[in-house]
Order: C-alpha cells, then sequence, then structure tokens
C-alpha cells in the first residue's frame, strides 16, 4: 500500500498514522500519529477547549543512542506500517477494539511531538505516570507500555494552553512499545491485552471480510479506502444492507438540494439490492425520501405551472447570483418523480 | 422606571447592544461610524468575525436629483423601541421595535436602508455571506445569507425592494430598501429571521407597532418583578439598567434552548453559560420560584449517562464544563428567601440530577484518592481560565472546586430529605461534611491564609490568586479562625483590596496580566459576588460592605464592562512587565474595551442586596 497517499487506519477506530505533505504550516512534513478527519461543524468554543484534533497529530522522530535524530523510511500493507532505519524497527498496528495505534519496536528513542507553537486555546496536556494526555477539542492518551517516558507539561496561563506536546520515550532493555487511544473524555484508558502482531492479523482479517461485501470487481487500494473512510457510493457494496446504509448517509445528506442520489437510488432498486435490506431500514429510507419529497412539493413548486423550481443556486450546485426569480428545471422533476416511485414501491414491500 | 439610551448619554448603544428578551435580533452603535447596526446572536458569534451584520441607514432625497442619499441621525431608546431621527430641519426618522416573534418592525417616514456589512471582512467582502434573494410574491422577498439564516422582508405600509451585486458567485453588496408611500409618507415593514434550514410560514396577522412597543414595556415590568425593589438610592438608576441587560439577554426556548436562558452577551460569546445561569438566579430574590427555575435550568441537558452538565450552551448546541456552582446559588437563595418554594415534587424530580451531577465530578474527575477530591484537567473547570493557581499545570485538585462540591452534596442532602429520602440525604450530608474536612486540613495554609491548589492532589501549587481565597463562600461552615483569616487578607490594601473591588490576583503577584487576561488581575463581577457572599454569610458583613460598595460604585460610574484593571501600569516587582503601561485594544464593536456583560450585571444586583 502507498502509505504516503492513504493513511494506515480501520474501520471501526478513528487512529491512524499517515504522511503530512507540509501543506498546513502546523504540520511540516513527515509522519504523524493522528486521528481521522472529523465531520461536522464545531460549535465556536476553540479559543476555550482547543480545536479538535485531526489527521496528523504528532510527528514522529527516531533517534541514535547518541540523541541524533535518524531518518527512516516506512512500508506498509493494509494491516499494519513497518518503520525501517539504521538504529532499528518500528511496527505499527492499530488496535481497533480499544481506539489505539500500537507502535513497537528496538529503535533506542522515539518522540511524537507537536512542532507549532501553542496557540491561544491549544487544550491542556497531562504527565501521566505511564505517559501523558493531551486535551484539545477531543482527548488522546499516550500510553508507554514498554520504555522510559518524560513529558513537559508546563501551563501557559497567559495563552490558556499547555506547552506544544513533547513525549520522549527511551528504550528499556532494547525495547519501545506505547500506544495512542483516542477516547471520550472521561472513558477509563483501556487494557492493552494483544500483541502487536495479532492487532495487525486481525485488521487484515477486518478488511478480508469486509471485502467480501462489497461489489465485484474492485481494486484492492479503493476496497481499502472504503473501508477504512466509508464511501458515497451505495453501488459499491454487494451487500444489501451496507448499500441502502450509504444510499441513506446519502440522502440525509441532501436535504434542500438537487436530489442527485435519486439515480442512484432507482438503480439501487432496480437491482434489487433495496428489497434486500430489512424492513427497519427501508422505512428509514422511505422517511427521509419522503420529507425531503414533501419539501419540494410545498416549498419548491409552482402550482401555476406544475413546475419545481430551485429558489438558490445553492440548492443545484450553481453559482449564487443576483437573479432572485425561481429556476425550473425539468430534470428535477424527473429525480423527484424517479424518488417518488421507489418509495412507492418500498412501501408497499414494508407494509 | 424606564432605562433611557442615546447618542453619548450614560447608556448608549456602543457600550452594550440593545435587546429584547426572546428577540435574536440586536441594534448596536457602529464602534467607528455614526450608525445603528443590526445583527442576531444564534450564529454570529462576534469571535467568528461579524459577518452577519447590517448597517441601518436613513436616507432623504436629495434636492435636484431626487436621488436618496443617505444622512446622519441620533437616536434615543428606551425598552420598547429604537427610534432614530435625521439631525437638523429636516424630519426623517424611523423607529424599530424588536419583537418575540421572530421578526422586529421597521417604521417611520423617510427611505431606510438595511445594507449588509460584515465587521472583520475585508470590503470587496463584506457581503460575502448572501446566497442570493428569492421573491416569489410581489412585494416581499427573502434574502438567504447560507449558515447565518434567512430573513423575510414584507412591507406593511410602503414597499420594500432591495438590491444585490453578484460577481463570479460572490455578493459584492446586498441592501433592502424601505420605502414611505408617496401619498402619506409611510413606512412598516416586517423583517423575520429564521434559520436556514427552516421556511418562513408567513406572518398573516401583524400587530398595531405601538402596540408591540407597550408590549415590550410590560414584558420588561413584570421580568423586573424578580427582584426586590429595594436598592440603595445611589444604584438605583443602575440596577434598573443591570435589570434590562439581563431581560434583554434572555432567550426564550428555541434551537438548543429548551427553557428560558440568560447569555453572556448578545454579541461576544453568545451563549448561556451553565454556571451564570446559577449566579443569574442569586440576584432574583424576589422570585424564588423563578431563581430556582434558573438554578435548574442546566439540568435540562444533564447528560444521562455521566452527569454532567455542558459548560455552554450555544443556540446551535453545548459542550464544555464549568465549575458546580448550582448548590452555592440554592444554598444563597433559601438563605435569603427561605425555602417554601421546594416543594416535594420539585424536590424528588431535582435531588436525583444534583446527585448524578456531584457524582460525576467525583467519579468520573476522582484524584483516585478514595475519597471525594477531583482533579481539574483544565482551568475551565473552575471557571478561572488563566488563574495563576493552575501555574504548575494538570491535574490539579483546587479547593475553589472543592468548596462548589461541599455546598452542592450539601444542596442535594437537602433536596433528597424533602423528598423523603433520607438514606440519600444522609449519605450526601456526610461526604459534604467529609470534603469539608479536607479542605480544611489538606489544602488550607495557616502561615499566608489561603486555600492552596494542589497538583497531584499532594504539590502545593504557590499563587496569589484570588481564588485561593474564594472557599470563603463556605461561609460559617469553616472554623472561625480561618474565616478571620480570609477576612483579614481580603481586606487588606494593595493585596486583592484595591479600590474598585477584589483584583483577582493580588497586585503584588509578579504573574500580574491585566490587558488581556480575564482572571490573572482585573477586578471581575463573579468573583467579588462569590467572596463577598461568602464573607456576608461567614458573619463578616462590614467587610462584605466594604468591598461591594467599592465593587457597586465603579460599576456605577464606568458600566456594566466584564472587567476592570485596578491600576495603570504594572508594578515594579512584575516578572516581566515591570513600569510598564497596561495598554489595551479597541475591538469595533459594542465594548469599552473589554464588552458590557450580564455577568456583571447580576452580580452587581446580588451584591446592591447586601448593602
Amino acid at each position: 500500500m502507498n502509505i504516503s497517499k492513504l493513511p494506515l487506519a480501520h474501520g471501526k477506530a478513528s487512529v491512524i498514522f499517515c504522511r503530512e505533505n507540509g501543506a498546513n504550516s502546523q504540520k511540516p512534513q513527515g509522519w504523524y500519529v493522528g486521528i481521522k478527519p472529523a465531520r461536522g461543524a464545531g460549535l465556536g468554543f476553540e479559543h476555550m477547549l482547543g480545536a479538535a484534533q485531526s489527521g496528523g497529530v504528532l510527528q514522529l522522530q527516531i533517534f541514535d543512542t547518541s540523541g541524533a535524530e535518524t531518518a527512516y523510511d516506512v512500508t506498509a500493507d493494509y494491516s499494519s506500517a513497518t518503520i525501517t532505519s539504521p538504529v532499528g524497527e518500528l511496527k505499527i498496528a492499530i488496535d481497533a477494539p480499544v481506539n489505539a495505534l500500537r507502535i513497537e519496536g528496538n529503535v533506542p528513542s522515539l518522540r511524537l511531538f507537536k512542532q507549532a507553537a501553542a496557540g491561544m486555546g491549544s487544550g491542556s496536556t497531562l504527565n501521566l505516570p505511564d505517559g501523558a494526555e493531551l486535551n484539545s477539542g477531543g482527548r488522546i492518551v499516550l500510553k508507554v507500555l514498554t520504555g522510559k517516558h518524560t513529558f513537559d507539561d508546563t501551563w501557559l496561563i497567559k495563552q490558556w494552553s499547555s506547552v506544544p506536546a513533547d513525549l520522549r520515550v527511551t528504550a528499556r532493555n532494547g525495547k519501545i512499545s506505547l500506544a495512542m487511544f483516542s477516547l471520550g473524555d472521561y472513558a477509563a484508558v483501556p487494557e492493552i491485552t494483544r500483541s502487536i502482531a495479532d492487532c495487525a492479523a486481525d485488521s487484515q482479517a477486518d478488511f478480508t471480510a469486509f471485502k467480501g461485501k462489497l461489489s465485484e470487481p474492485i481494486d484492492e487500494t479503493e476496497a481499502y479506502s472504503v473501508w477504512a473512510f466509508g464511501t458515497d457510493d451505495p453501488f459499491v457494496f454487494a451487500d444489501a444492507e451496507l448499500a441502502l446504509e450509504t444510499a441513506l448517509a446519502h440522502a440525509k445528506s441532501s436535504a434542500r438540494k438537487r436530489p442527485a442520489y435519486a439515480a442512484a437510488v432507482s438503480a439501487l432498486y432496480v437491482s434489487g439490492k433495496l428489497s434486500a435490506a430489512g424492513a427497519d431500514k427501508k422505512r428509514e429510507l422511505i422517511s427521509v425520501i419522503r420529507n425531503q419529497l414533501n419539501w419540494w412539493n410545498t416549498y419548491r413548486f409552482d402550482a401555476a405551472s406544475r413546475r419545481y423550481f430551485y429558489a438558490y443556486a445553492g440548492e443545484y450546485g450553481g453559482a449564487p447570483s443576483g437573479d432572485s426569480s425561481p429556476k425550473y428545471d425539468t430534470e428535477l422533476h424527473s429525480l423527484i418523480s424517479a424518488l417518488d416511485s421507489v418509495c412507492a414501491n418500498l412501501e408497499t414491500e414494508v407494509r | 422606571m424606564s432605562v433611557k439610551f442615546g447618542n453619548g448619554q450614560k447608556f448608549d448603544l456602543i457600550q452594550a447592544p440593545y435587546g429584547r428578551h426572546g428577540s435574536y435580533f440586536y441594534i448596536y452603535e457602529d464602534y467607528n461610524l455614526p450608525i445603528l447596526r443590526l445583527s442576531g446572536f444564534k450564529t454570529d458569534n462576534a469571535m467568528q468575525g461579524g459577518m452577519f451584520n447590517f448597517d441601518i441607514k436613513l436616507l432623504q432625497r436629495a434636492p435636484y436629483t431626487q436621488l436618496p442619499r443617505e444622512v446622519r441621525y441620533r437616536y434615543t431608546a428606551d425598552e420598547g423601541s429604537v427610534r432614530f431621527q435625521q439631525y437638523g430641519e429636516a424630519a426623517g426618522w424611523g423607529e424599530i421595535v424588536l419583537t418575540d416573534k421572530g421578526h422586529l418592525r421597521i417604521r417611520g417616514n423617510a427611505p431606510i436602508e438595511v445594507s449588509l456589512r460584515a465587521r472583520n471582512a475585508a470590503p470587496e467582502a463584506a457581503a460575502a455571506i448572501c446566497e442570493g434573494v428569492f421573491a416569489r410574491d410581489a412585494g416581499k422577498f427573502e434574502a438567504n445569507f447560507g449558515r447565518f439564516g434567512k430573513m423575510f422582508f414584507e412591507a406593511i405600509r410602503g414597499s420594500v425592494t432591495w438590491e444585490s451585486v453578484f460577481d463570479n458567485g460572490v455578493c459584492k453588496s446586498f441592501k433592502a430598501i424601505l420605502n414611505p408611500t408617496d401619498d402619506t409618507r409611510e413606512l412598516d415593514v416586517g423583517i423575520h429571521e429564521y434559520d436556514a434550514d427552516t421556511e418562513f410560514e408567513g406572518y398573516p396577522n401583524y400587530e398595531d407597532f405601538d402596540a408591540l412597543i407597550a408590549a415590550n414595556k410590560a414584558d420588561f415590568e413584570n421580568f423586573k418583578k424578580n427582584y426586590p425593589t429595594a436598592v440603595p438610592s445611589e444604584y438605583a438608576e443602575t440596577a434598573e439598567y443591570a435589570k434590562w441587560l439581563i431581560w434583554s439577554h434572555r432567550v426564550k426556548p428555541g434551537g438548543y434552548y429548551v427553557t428560558p436562558m440568560i447569555l453572556m452577551h448578545l454579541q461576544w460569546l453568545t451563549a448561556a453559560a451553565s454556571w451564570q445561569q446559577s449566579y443569574n438566579a442569586m440576584a432574583q430574590q424576589a422570585n424564588p420560584q423563578e431563581a430556582w427555575r434558573q438554578i435548574c435550568s442546566l439540568f435540562e441537558h444533564q447528560d444521562p449517562a455521566t452527569g454532567q452538565l455542558p459548560g455552554m450552551l450555544f443556540y446551535s448546541g453545548g459542550a464544555g464544563i464549568q465549575a458546580p456552582f448550582q448548590g452555592f446559588a440554592l444554598d444563597w437563595i433559601i438563605k435569603r428567601c427561605g425555602d417554601d418554594f421546594l416543594t416535594a415534587e420539585e424536590c424528588t424530580r431535582m435531588y436525583p440530577k444534583f446527585a448524578k451531577w456531584v457524582n460525576f465530578w467525583t467519579e468520573l474527575k476522582t484524584a483516585g484518592r478514595g475519597d471525594d477530591v477531583i482533579y481539574a484537567k483544565s482551568p475551565h473547570d473552575s471557571g478561572w481560565d488563566d488563574a495563576s493557581i493552575f501555574a504548575d499545570g494538570f491535574p490539579a485538585s483546587n479547593p475553589d472546586i472543592l468548596a462548589f462540591l461541599v455546598v452542592l452534596m450539601e444542596m442535594t442532602a437537602l433536596l433528597a430529605r424533602k423528598a423523603g429520602n433520607s438514606a440519600v440525604a444522609d449519605e450526601f450530608d456526610k461526604r459534604s461534611k467529609r470534603l469539608l474536612q479536607t479542605i480544611t486540613d489538606e489544602f488550607w495554609d495557616d502561615e499566608s491564609g489561603q486555600f492552596v491548589t494542589k497538583k497531584f492532589a499532594s504539590q502545593p501549587v504557590k499563587s496569589l490568586s484570588l481564588a485561593t481565597l474564594q472557599p470563603i463562600m463556605l461561609g460559617k461552615r469553616l472554623p472561625q479562625s480561618i474565616i478571620d483569616k480570609v477576612a483579614a487578607n481580603l481586606t487588606k490594601e494593595g493585596e486583592w483590596l484595591t479600590p474598585i473591588g477584589l483584583a483577582s490576583e493580588s497586585l503584588k503577584s509578579p504573574k500580574l496580566g491585566l490587558a488581556h487576561q480575564f482572571t490573572l488581575g482585573r477586578v471581575i463581577a463573579p468573583q467579588n459576588m462569590i467572596l463577598t457572599v461568602g464573607l456576608f454569610t461567614a458573619g463578616k458583613e462590614a467587610e462584605a460592605r466594604l468591598i461591594a460598595e467599592r465593587y457597586l460604585n465603579n460599576i456605577r460610574d464606568k458600566g456594566m464592562i466584564l472587567g476592570f484593571s485596578p491600576i495603570d501600569k504594572y508594578p515594579d516587582n512584575h516578572e516581566s512587565q515591570a513600569g510598564e503601561w497596561i495598554d489595551l485594544d479597541l475591538p469595533p464593536i459594542a465594548s469599552d474595551p473589554w464588552p458590557w456583560s450580564t455577568w456583571t450585571a447580576n452580580c452587581f444586583l446580588t451584591m446592591a442586596s447586601l448593602m
């Protein structure tokens, strides 16, 4: 797997190992432990709670026995990554049941740190007996399983922030092992019970099982991306439930917009996949679509000319302009009719 | 009594915006230009850029050309409406009444322009949030401002039109022009606001304009009944303004709010803060039922799994955490009003929620000692965002939070007992007393006369923060020797006591931060209120009044400002800025330069009730 392009990730965990390309000035080019990008908007608490962590969070450095930084290479398959350096190796895998990124190897020392100077409200850190905790719009716990660590938890009173996180781990008896957890604010830190090899094997098994639910043929890398990060395309799935789930997610995100998903939903119905899904999910899909159809019928239907229209360019993906008149669109009528037809058929099935 | 506003008056609209209970709109005077501005608090947090702001311009037809031009006006206002009047001989005027029905009305006798102009954006981006206008029916139209919501303009008398300019899909300007009738020169327009994902369903029966003004006045009069009328005469005018400020920041149920709450600001932090609902309640001593409702309002959002109350509630959601203030507020209301308002039904409803809130702190934020001592992982847990008690970092066990927990446990016990559950009552009484003993045994330093924060619950943090004296809020629960020492510390001139009240950090501290810091020296309302109430209930009434008088006098003279620097220059022992002037930024919104705030208003009223 080209890990420069796609992070090491897992469909059932939020932790990742990824490469940042330096486009973000606060994240110089390099390899990072991190969190899958968050979805949804924040509430504007960032100045107090710190911005939510997303993408690469802490950069990884490796050092030789004299303390000099050492370059390293990273290779990966879909279940783990291997770091190779002149001073030793590290293996990285994801322990999905406890949402932890596992790092283990025989390098003399390593460092996980934030480059950026603490900004206003970057959150607080804690130096724990066995690692460190970062609280910034979310909670990351770094647990050192093997090795000796140092961590600076200095609090900068006037900046409402701790100094940038900087965990340094030195090998004990030639070994280093640590775990990075992404946890709820008050969740207990889980115990680590599995070997890193078992974690990698489990990831591979989960990915393989997931591939069985996909339509044939599909590129391995694309399959991995769908497994690890999700997709908007319901046709990727041979599995009816997954196909409907994806169609449902697409429908939910299409409120007050041109229902482009209508074609996909119609095709899914024709393929039999919607009918093969469970009744509860079908009812949920019907409910979402009917709400949207009601909106079109109530607020975007010209009774005089019996045509649907858009009020704003944003409703059809256009560029806003000074034109305040309704925009009629015959294709819109087709999309709405298609959805109405699918709903009517599904309603018959779930009756 | 009515509150009067006007250009250059004691209460103008540069300093605090003009609002109305239940209205999402507010009006303020532009900091740099002599015009009024319109905005809404639902989505436009000043700290996020101020995109949703409109100029309100009065126009006159220029002689000879007959083209409308902007004219200068003066404004006056009271709780009923805002009126603006053209300068000079010409008699152009306009008047705005806010309502609690999702719209405002504007009337007048001259054209009025409402034009979009963001506060912080470059001129070419000042109207960028406008995503279009939709005019389905003649004479009225809807303007779409994206995530900031929509507005619907409808003329009741006169007409309303708009002009917009778009370039490459970006709005360069948007203005609505409200025109009076040609014959009678009358204009009356409704402007409705609603969320981006909702639709306007029409407003078929517009009320009489003057009736709306009267309704606003009546609503304010009714709200004032929550507060004692007896106020020292020297504070009467300020108290009236404080009540107005709170009333104008009171939100109705809608969005994330399920019960009326009080916002901290309409412009800056447009949130109903958890602990502020409690100290709003503390001022409402003429209506303990309303005070109780206010205290309980946060429990509508209690996390059923963890018991956590959110720290901040915005229109769109809530998160974060703040100190467990609710017990202290309830204890105060009971001390002032008795506890008859606590019916058995209410106690039965609320004691499990109070218990869950206590246990959230003692179980999920436990210091792991097997007792009820907690860890704060962030200063926001205590409310003192930049206090020096956290100088050594986290986790910290700070006695100000522990003191709140002592009272919260005691109030939980009281509620449980009144609900008939003596087992729960006994348990929380015992825990309250045990935690109090822990505070005095482990977190009190008799030599300095301060309570001490401890990192890891064991390593004392050297600090001259006012928070080290805050556990005086425990009143007579504390040993007399501790009360005496804290009172002595609080009334020693030049340390925490200043001519304008208590400084949040001792003036002798090398860590003072007085320009952009909150609780590193500025004289702020809640701490002055907590400590004067604490001294008062500890029997140190003279000391409480000494401090309160200084604080109240300053607010009376300077305004309902968030916080004040008590000195002009840093002292010579300052660690980095010895002898430097304390310079403040001038932000271009309602502020002075620190913003006016309801937390000052409600604390003013509570402290005035001690006098």
